[in-house]
């Protein structure tokens, strides 16, 4: 790692637009196309408040044999995996329901309609 | 954004906010905490030609025993200042557990209790706590003083009884009622946001441990603050459990509220939600007036 509090910023960052990406973030159309969220005051981001406390950052370095030093990109790695990681993770918190989550974001008012769908054994197809 | 253009009066007394609102009328806007208003007019949702910011008016803001056990709240009060005050939290606890909710420390710092009584955001705190507890508005003009009841004061959608020439300047609430327990819960998707919804709710049990008084009022799930007539009905004379609870959260999603959707939320859950809310709102105030101690 050639600068760890860049790259450390960096994924902390990433984890911000994950957790942004998985509950909040979303444009809302009507029928007629008008955007609904049009400020943020209803198109939501994640804030300070919902970042974890802490977040432990480890590296695992493997040089790329692409170029002779061997160096490679890091930032995205911070926001690719957190989605799929939550999304993952309610899966299987409700999966005695039935609910596999397929698309994101997840609105409480989103999961409960999709807790509710899969209630009605309409079952994993009604998230799709 | 910026606002359109406005005239800005600053009076020092409320003889004098008076004169100026009765001369603007509709014209005009009262300028508290600005924390609701200010952001409606930087998005040109709401273009007063005329702000009166009445900050600077004498005697606005306080926090003050009232009759018989009872409290009196300035309309000018910071909502921090409510929110720290011991007056408060032993006079209307009610009142106590609902402030920190309302959106951050710093809106609060800036936030007054009166302007979100008298903006009446169906999704704001306060408005359902007064009505919750019964409070009492007075309103001022230059044709005297007036009180308004909480269930008269709420007309609608950021609509109150004040007329165009009234300021809300005080907010009185009754004492307590014996062996009280009081109970807020809301939801919101961030910390700070306004409520998805929420539920303000006093009970008071009677020698014999049963319910003597409820009153539940919601938020987010109306026009306005709604009273849950039915749920406060269905707990009244009955001795407190689970299954109590649960029929009163039911009376209240079924015959007390009906809940509109937007981009945040859709009506059913909303309903859902408030079911919950509801019955965790109830087992805190319950659980609140059976401990030890308990006033």
């Amino acid at each position: 790692v050639i600068n760890p509090l860049i790259l450390e910023g960096q994924m902390q960052g990433g984890v911000a637009q994950g957790i942004g990406d998985v509950f909040y973030e979303q444009l809302v159309y009507d029928d007629s196309g008008q955007l609904l969220n049009a400020s943020f005051m209803d198109y939501l981001l994640p804030t300070a408040s919902e970042m974890p406390p802490s977040i432990e950052i480890a590296h695992i370095e493997t040089p790329s044999p692409l170029n002779p030093l061997g160096i490679k990109g890091a930032g995205e790695a911070g926001a690719i995996p957190v989605a799929a990681a939550f999304a993952q993770a309610i899966d299987d918190a409700l999966s005695d329901l039935g609910v596999e989550i397929l698309e994101l974001p997840l609105s409480p008012s989103k999961l409960y309609e999709i807790a509710a769908q899969a209630g009605q054994g309409k079952g994993k197809a009604g998230a799709a | 954004m910026k606002p359109v253009a406005f005239a800005y009066h600053r009076p020092a007394t409320l003889a004098e906010a008076l004169d100026l609102l009765s001369e603007h009328g509709d014209e005009a806007k009262i300028l508290a905490g600005g924390q609701s208003l200010v952001p409606a007019m930087n998005f040109r949702l709401a273009q007063p030609a005329v702000l009166i910011d009445i900050n600077r008016v004498a005697g606005l803001a306080f926090i003050e025993p009232g009759k018989d056990g009872g409290l009196r709240i300035g309309a000018t009060t910071r909502q921090r200042a409510a929110e720290q005050s011991e007056l408060v939290a032993a006079r209307a606890p009610l009142v106590r557990l609902a402030l920190p909710h309302i959106a951050h420390v710093q809106i609060r710092n800036r936030g007054t209790v009166g302007g979100s009584v008298a903006h009446a955001d169906p999704a704001a705190e306060l408005p359902a706590v007064m009505l919750a507890l019964g409070a009492r508005m007075r309103a001022e003009s230059r044709r005297g003083s007036r009180w308004i009841a909480a269930p008269d004061f709420f007309t609608g959608l950021l609509s109150t009884a004040l007329a165009a020439d009234e300021i809300l300047a005080e907010i009185e609430l009754g004492a307590v009622p014996a062996r009280a327990g009081h109970g807020f819960a809301e939801l919101a998707r961030r910390s700070g946001d306004y409520a998805l919804a929420g539920v303000a709710a006093q009970v008071a049990l009677d020698a014999g441990g049963r319910v003597a008084t409820a009153s539940i009022a919601l938020l987010g799930v109306g026009e306005g603050p709604v009273l849950a007539r039915a749920a406060a009905a269905a707990l009244v004379g009955q001795s407190p459990s689970d299954e109590l609870i649960h029929a009163a959260a039911d009376a209240c999603t079924t015959k007390d509220i009906a809940p509109h959707g937007d981009v945040h939320a859709s009506p059913a859950y909303r309903r859902h939600l408030a079911g919950v809310l509801t019955r965790r709102a109830l087992a805190a105030a319950l659980a609140d007036a059976r401990a030890p101690g308990a006033q």
